[in-house]
């Protein structure tokens, strides 16, 4: 699960203590592109501007692609351990 | 729009393939693990390591498998799934609910004291068992919560003057905290007292509470069944986990899907949650040989047994109350989010009332089940000394309450998924926040399948 890099190829500010706030809302993000997908999935996107729109786009988009590789370790993992536990199992049985 | 709608069915389709070929395995497994509480003393097919480790992997799976469900419509569309049930002449049907309500604690207290002194014939001792702490608290997760309109003395109440004070000025102490320190001693006097043998003593503490309940609701009209009664509280949060409730009429809503609104107010509230989760399982282990032995060798360096049951209580709630908020707080880190520490904590918490219904249920069917014909007849003869019936069930059947216990793990999990959604932008985000919560999930399973495997023998020094 050492996967935190994966989803930061966006250029965005990951030093300690940047704060990317929501000009809508009071919410704080710890990173800009957390801060563009929150405006585009619970604000009305319609209202947005067209840079924000652009960021939710193009922070959407790289989310998708973390979250695939992400599913194709899980699925790794889970071949992984249904043979080790199909191992353990001819083993002790 | 069709093409999201295929795309969720694929992905739909594709879970449950996987999940069929995990739980091909896990069956196997699971059906061992049942002939080891059936079968004590008999060589165990699957080493004790192997079938946890399996129960433990299965929650784990289930949480990567949750991840697969990446679609945001499609997780809200069933958690926010509503469907407003016909049910006529509600009104009629509270009226009825009071009705019984009242006349199952008339006959608690008239056949507790006058009825037959056996407990199985006891009519007393099978409602409140059987009947209540069983079977009504099974419906309330299973079904929907009845108890604020059975709930005797709240009938009472609503008859009575009351001062309508408000608990949090007036108590001392925090009244969630205050709820769950009454919840733990629920626990204890129901564990260490012969309570479920001594029908005249099981109705005189039913009298006693009546007394607490009814000078609370004098003091605090309706916030005392709000916010103080603890077994209101246990109602109403088993409720949260099923699939009727009532807002406005009665609704129909995904299993599970109640427990990821914010329910839980404040850190005392949580600690109810795990109070709950924590009171059934210590129930189910002290009635465990590796607990006989353990309580026999502390009593035998001179510890009083009266001390070590609920030491072991207070010790085992802390344990498991650490364990969550250090897990809680530990996996927030995952998630590199600004958001409260506190909020997690309080909103991941509901999750794990799906798994101390699961372990209600591995806990209590049986049982419920076994006395359900004993309970049927002294209800029709209160004061017969005849012959008990109960039920004889088939050995499979202590394999389902493994089945029930993993279930519940399974509902807390997806439970988890559906919060993580709501709180974080990223789904990425949402599933780290995860990590930590997943990780004390997969040690809470494994301790109740430890617990549900062993044979029952009775506790020690107590009774
Ligand atoms: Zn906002």
């Amino acid at each position: 699960m050492t996967d935190a890099n994966l989803d930061a190829t966006a250029d965005t500010d990951t030093g300690p203590g940047s704060d990317h706030s929501c000009p809508y809302c009071d919410r704080v993000f710890a990173r800009a592109d957390y801060r563009d997908l929150h405006l585009g999935v619970e604000h009305d996107r319609d209202r947005l501007t067209d840079a924000e729109r652009a960021a939710f786009a193009d922070a959407r988009e790289a989310e998708e692609e973390a979250l695939t590789i992400f599913r194709y370790k899980s699925l790794g993992l889970l071949v992984v351990a249904y043979f080790l536990f199909l191992m353990a199992y001819a083993v002790s049985l | 729009m069709a093409d999201a709608t295929r795309r969720v069915a694929r992905a739909v389709a594709a879970l449950l393939a996987v999940t069929l070929a995990a739980s091909a395995l896990v069956g196997r497994a699971l059906a061992h693990g049942g002939s080891i509480g059936q079968s004590a003393g008999r060589s165990l097919d699957v080493p004790t390591w192997l079938f946890l480790s399996t129960g433990g992997a299965v929650v784990g799976a289930s949480f990567l498998l949750s991840t697969f469900a990446t679609d945001r419509a499609f997780v809200s569309r069933i958690h926010a799934y509503r469907r407003a049930l016909a049910a006529p002449r509600l009104d009629l049907l509270a009226t009825a609910g009071r009705a019984i309500g009242l006349l199952g604690l008339s006959t608690v207290v008239a056949v507790g004291y006058l009825g037959p002194s056996e407990p199985l014939q006891n009519g007393a001792i099978l409602v409140v068992w059987g009947g209540w702490w069983a079977g009504l608290a099974m419906s309330a997760y299973l079904f929907g919560n009845a108890w604020p309109v059975l709930d005797p003395w709240r009938t009472l109440a609503s008859a009575l003057p009351t001062r309508d004070r408000d608990p949090t000025a007036v108590l001392p102490v925090s009244v969630p905290w205050l709820s769950t320190v009454g919840l733990l001693g629920l626990f204890w006097i129901e564990i260490v007292s012969p309570l479920a043998d001594a029908p005249r003593l099981l109705a005189t503490v039913v009298v006693a509470y009546s007394v607490v309940a009814l000078s609370g609701a004098f003091l605090f009209g309706d916030r005392y069944f709000e916010e103080v009664d603890p077994i209101a509280r246990v109602f109403r949060l088993y409720g949260a986990v099923a699939p009727l409730t009532y807002d406005d009429g009665i609704q129909l809503r995904i299993p599970g899907s109640g427990l990821e609104a914010d329910i839980l107010d404040s850190r005392g509230e949580v600690a109810f949650v795990v109070a709950l989760l924590w009171g059934t399982t210590y129930d189910g282990l002290v009635a465990t040989p590796p607990w006989a032995t353990f309580a026999r060798a502390v009593v035998g360096v001179g510890v009083p047994a009266t001390l070590l049951y609920p030491v072991a209580l207070v010790v085992g709630f802390l344990t498991f109350y650490g364990g969550y908020l250090l897990c809680v707080r530990y996996g927030a880190r995952f998630a590199d989010t600004r958001r409260d520490d506190a909020e997690f904590v309080r909103r991941f918490a509901p999750s794990l009332l799906a798994i101390a219904a699961g372990y209600h249920v591995a806990h209590y069917l049986g049982f419920f089940l076994t006395l359900a014909p004993a309970l049927v007849g002294a209800l029709a003869a209160p004061f017969a000394h005849g012959s008990v019936s109960t039920l004889v069930l088939p050995g499979w059947f202590g394999g389902l309450s493994l089945v029930f216990v993993l279930a519940g793990h399974l509902l807390a999990v997806w439970v988890a998924h559906g919060v993580g959604y709501e709180l974080f932008p990223s789904r990425l985000q949402a599933v780290r926040s995860q990590y930590g919560l997943t990780a004390i999930m997969i040690l809470y399973t494994m301790t109740s399948l430890w617990i549900v495997s062993r044979p029952y023998v009775a506790p020690p020094f107590v009774g």
